[in-house]
């Protein structure tokens, strides 16, 4: 690494000033290397920073710290892209408040993007439309960006890499902290065939207050940010907020307006928003050029029709099966909508269920497969 | 001069005949009680000295010895008041001797010579019959308990001097007819399954539960109706027996939590402990042993809600009593016995907060607690709950609509039906209930037609239930394949009973782990 780099990196691993700050102070003296080469009181008379942040940034031990983590970085593999390298994102060139520097983790690869998030917890619906849409973008060569949460997030680069195309995470924390755990493999993955980028230095943990933030970097890759689940309050709408700052598309799936996990998305269309049915929705949008016309959905798709023909004599089942299709219910609402006994449903459920017709979730709701 | 008086002191659940002797002689005037009586039995002292000069009575002055026989067992309570005061003045001869010996005496003494009530009357006139007492005189608050009992007469008494009189021959008291036994007589009618909006499931599964006698957990949000459903469950049970209302009501006497006037206890107990309560309480204990929750719901109801905010160790201490049917309290010198035969129902939020899955309230819990809320639920207790079912929320559609709900008595005809069954299928071989079933009764009497076992293969495969469920499902195979009268188990009778494991899923995962396994992604 250059000097430069290195300055670039001292200036990127500063925990104690915000990305804002950062530029200020750089748009003041020029470059890193000024900054850090500055004196206490050249540094104190800008008025940009207090006494904790300038003594952060006349720390003696940087020096080595720098040095240990470019060791480190070295050691794993992780690539840093400062402001000024020609690999820095071209997508991210335009933002107000871009990172200073990217941690990479695999290989980054600049091409169009889209944005997949949602909720931690979706419905079966949500996670059958996060992957189709995940698959279908990324055969028509769209790169998949998201941030590797739990949910919508984990299913979305899921099925991207299922597909073969590529995928980006921007995590939260440092490149080489997993979070959440259980989603190790996953990271190991897509660094090997994508790219796990973080506008924080290696060892950070993941704080509540850095999730809003690395939201700015996932919708500012992209051309467009879907939202496919989300509650109210869901952290996955902040993305949404921050693409329309970026002046990038927002695109949001509906759903059942009593349905918890629609509220958000429904909202965002609501607000203006672009609808997503399918693949076509965002595409056309994005007035891309496509690999097929015909939307996934009216693709023959194997199980999900052929289903109401294995009830040969079996109406309950078959009740059952549409009441469910509409909507996911528990054993109690198919008493009451198909007026059978308790008992009789639950045996149809079991035997739709062993068939693997429908999937029973841990609130002892019903959907179909 | 010397006397003796009967009278009874409680053991457990049982009454132990006591006999009372005194001693007058000469001497200095003095007052021993002497036969390991305990501090509340000495104080006896006080009172029957005014209680006798209140009624009239010469208290003598000399030096009187009272015994209470045998002299080796710890005699506790005011019970002894009564037959002290009598075996007294027996000793100084204002009282003639000749009843003594038909008539046992129960009671407490007040200082004005009126007779107050004790615990476990009925334990101690049964104990009195046992010993073939003809009468047995007991405190006139009591007389109701004691009236139950046949082959003995139960008098009443008032006062000392009424007592007095009757054993002079001057003014006899008259004793109470004895009450027969009517177990729907006093039946709870407030409570009714009808009360109960919707939970058509919830509704079957506890149907299901008292038919065969199952524990059950219920997994719902507040407000779903857990509460209310298991208040109604003892409305559902199968009727009482003379010899299980007889039992109850034992436990309640000592207790001292016999309604006041009331005779035998015609319905099944429902008890709630609070998940804070101390294993004391829970099993019984204390200093002086008294029954615990579990015996206060012997052939009821014993109901843990909240299950899951129950201690370690508290739930560790309902594993011996669950297994054996009663309750074991070791003191140094004494062990004493309960019997604790009760239906468990537990009730549990779905998570911490208590939404997940709601569909009116989102669930405010981190993502993974959810699961692991229940996922904690495990061991000896969860062990012998044979059904769990989730209840939804109640949605106000459902809860203002006015079609008609089916009624306890309904439902309690249907159970009653399934338990003489069972009854009739195991005279003789020590069961009584399908849930009561070993793993040889289960080889027995539960194995279900071939398609049944093919599909409990299947279920085992795709579902990847735990092998602690196979012999729980068959049980309660059998238990629905009763409710339709039906002596074979069919495969749907089967599918019904493993829809009722939920907790032993392997998957007990959501969805969406589901899918990550599916899309190759290892947890």
């Amino acid at each position: 690494m250059t000097q430069e780099i290195i300055d670039w990196l001292w200036i990127s691993s500063n925990p104690y000033m915000s990305c804002m700050k950062k530029w200020a102070l750089l748009r003041h003296f020029g470059d890193p290397s000024s900054l850090k080469s500055a004196n206490r009181k050249d540094i104190q008379d800008t008025g940009l920073v207090v006494q904790m942040q300038v003594d952060s940034l006349k720390d003696y031990h940087a020096d080595r710290y720098v040095d240990t983590m470019a060791l480190k970085m070295a050691k794993l593999g992780v690539q840093f892209i400062p402001w000024v390298s020609d690999q820095y994102p071209t997508m991210l060139k335009t933002l107000v408040d871009p990172p200073v520097g990217l941690f990479v983790r695999g290989e980054f690869q600049d091409k169009p993007s889209i944005s997949i998030v949602g909720t931690r917890r979706p419905s079966g619906y949500g996670i059958e439309m996060t992957k189709r849409l995940s698959t279908e973008l990324s055969r028509n060569n769209m790169q998949i960006v998201s941030g590797l949460a739990r949910g919508i997030d984990t299913v979305a680069h899921v099925a991207a890499l299922s597909f073969g195309g590529s995928t980006v995470a921007v995590l939260a924390c440092g490149v080489d902290v997993v979070y959440p755990p259980e989603n190790k493999q996953l990271m190991d993955r897509i660094a090997a065939s994508g790219a796990i980028i973080s506008e924080y230095p290696l060892g950070t943990a993941p704080h509540k207050i850095q999730f809003p933030i690395r939201n700015r970097i996932i919708s500012g890759l992209s051309l467009g940010t879907i939202v496919v689940e989300a509650a109210e309050k869901s952290g996955s709408l902040i993305t949404a907020q921050c693409a329309v700052e970026q002046g990038r598309d927002v695109f949001a799936v509906p759903g059942n307006v009593t349905s918890i996990n629609s509220a958000g998305p429904n909202r965002l269309i609501a607000e203006g928003a672009r609808m997503v049915r399918h693949e076509m929705d965002v595409l056309d949008e994005l007035a891309w050029g496509v690999v097929s016309r015909v939307p996934s959905v009216n693709k023959p798709h194997g199980h999900k029709l052929d289903r109401r023909h294995v009830f040969p004599g079996d109406e309950v089942g078959r009740h059952i099966y549409e009441a469910l299709c509409i909507e996911a219910s528990c054993p109690d609402q198919l008493v009451l909508e198909i007026g059978v006994a308790p008992n009789i449903i639950q045996q149809t459920l079991l035997l739709l269920e062993l068939e693997g017709i429908i999937k029973r979730d841990l609130s002892g709701c019903f959907h179909p497969c | 001069m010397f006397s003796r008086v009967y009278s009874c002191g409680l053991f457990g659940l049982d009454g132990c005949l006591t006999e009372i002797e005194t001693d007058l002689s000469n001497g200095l005037p003095s007052f021993e009680l002497v036969g390991l009586a305990d501090i509340s039995v000495r104080e006896a002292r006080e009172r029957v000295r005014a209680a006798i000069r209140n009624s009239n009575c010469e208290f003598p002055m000399q030096r009187i010895v009272v015994n209470l026989a045998p002299a080796d067992t710890k005699k506790e309570g005011a019970g002894f008041d009564l037959p002290i005061a009598i075996g007294i003045l027996a000793a100084s001869g204002v009282l003639p001797n000749t009843m003594l010996t038909s008539h046992l005496f129960i009671g407490e003494l007040a200082l004005d010579g009126s007779i107050r009530a004790v615990q476990g009357v009925l334990c101690k006139v049964l104990a009195a019959r046992d010993h073939h007492f003809p009468f047995v005189v007991v405190p006139k608050d009591n007389i109701a308990e004691a009236s139950v009992v046949e082959g003995i007469q139960a008098i009443p008494a008032t006062n000392l001097s009424d007592v007095v009189a009757h054993l002079c021959g001057r003014n006899m008291l008259c004793p109470v007819a004895t009450v027969g036994f009517n177990s729907t007589a006093s039946l709870d009618h407030s409570l009714c399954f009808s009360d109960v909006k919707g939970q058509r499931t919830a509704k079957r599964a506890l149907e299901i539960a008292a038919a065969g006698g199952h524990n059950i957990l219920m997994i719902g949000s507040p407000g779903s109706g857990k509460t209310m459903l298991a208040k109604r469950l003892p409305g559902i049970l199968p009727d009482l027996s003379y010899e299980e209302s007889l039992e109850i009501t034992k436990i309640y006497s000592v207790a001292g939590m016999l309604p006041q006037q009331s005779q035998l206890i015609g319905t099944r107990p429902f008890r709630s402990p609070h998940h804070t309560i101390s294993c004391n309480s829970l099993v019984g204990g204390g200093m002086r042993p008294k029954p615990g929750e579990v015996s206060l719901a012997h052939h009821g109801v014993l109901f843990m809600d909240e299950f899951p905010e129950f201690g370690r160790m508290t739930l560790d201490v309902l594993r011996q009593p669950m297994e054996d049917g009663s309750a074991c309290i070791s003191r140094v010198h004494s062990t004493v016995t309960y019997p604790c035969k009760f239906m468990l129902v537990a009730a549990a939020n779905p998570c911490k907060c208590g939404y997940y899955g709601d569909t009116t309230r989102v669930c405010t819990c981190p993502p993974r607690d959810a699961e692991r809320y229940l996922g904690r639920l495990s061991g000896p207790l969860m062990d012998r709950v044979d059904l769990h079912v989730q209840m939804p929320s109640i949605d106000y559609q459902t809860m203002t609509s006015i079609e008609e709900e089916e009624t306890s008595i309904q439902i309690r005809n249907r159970v009653n039906a399934a338990r003489s069954l069972q009854q009739e299928r195991y005279r003789g071989s020590g069961f009584h209930a399908n849930s009561q079933l070993n793993a040889a009764g289960v080889r027995s009497f539960c194995q279900p037609d071939i398609e049944g076992r093919q599909l409990l293969k299947h279920a085992f495969d795709r579902l990847g239930l735990s092998a602690r469920s196979h012999d729980r499902i068959l049980k309660v195979a059998r238990t629905i394949a009763d409710m339709q009268a039906s002596e074979h188990i069919y495969s749907f009778h089967v599918a019904e009973a493993i829809q009722y494991r939920v907790l032993d899923r392997r998957k007990w995962t959501s969805a969406l782990s589901t899918h990550e396994k599916e899309m190759g992604v290892v947890q």
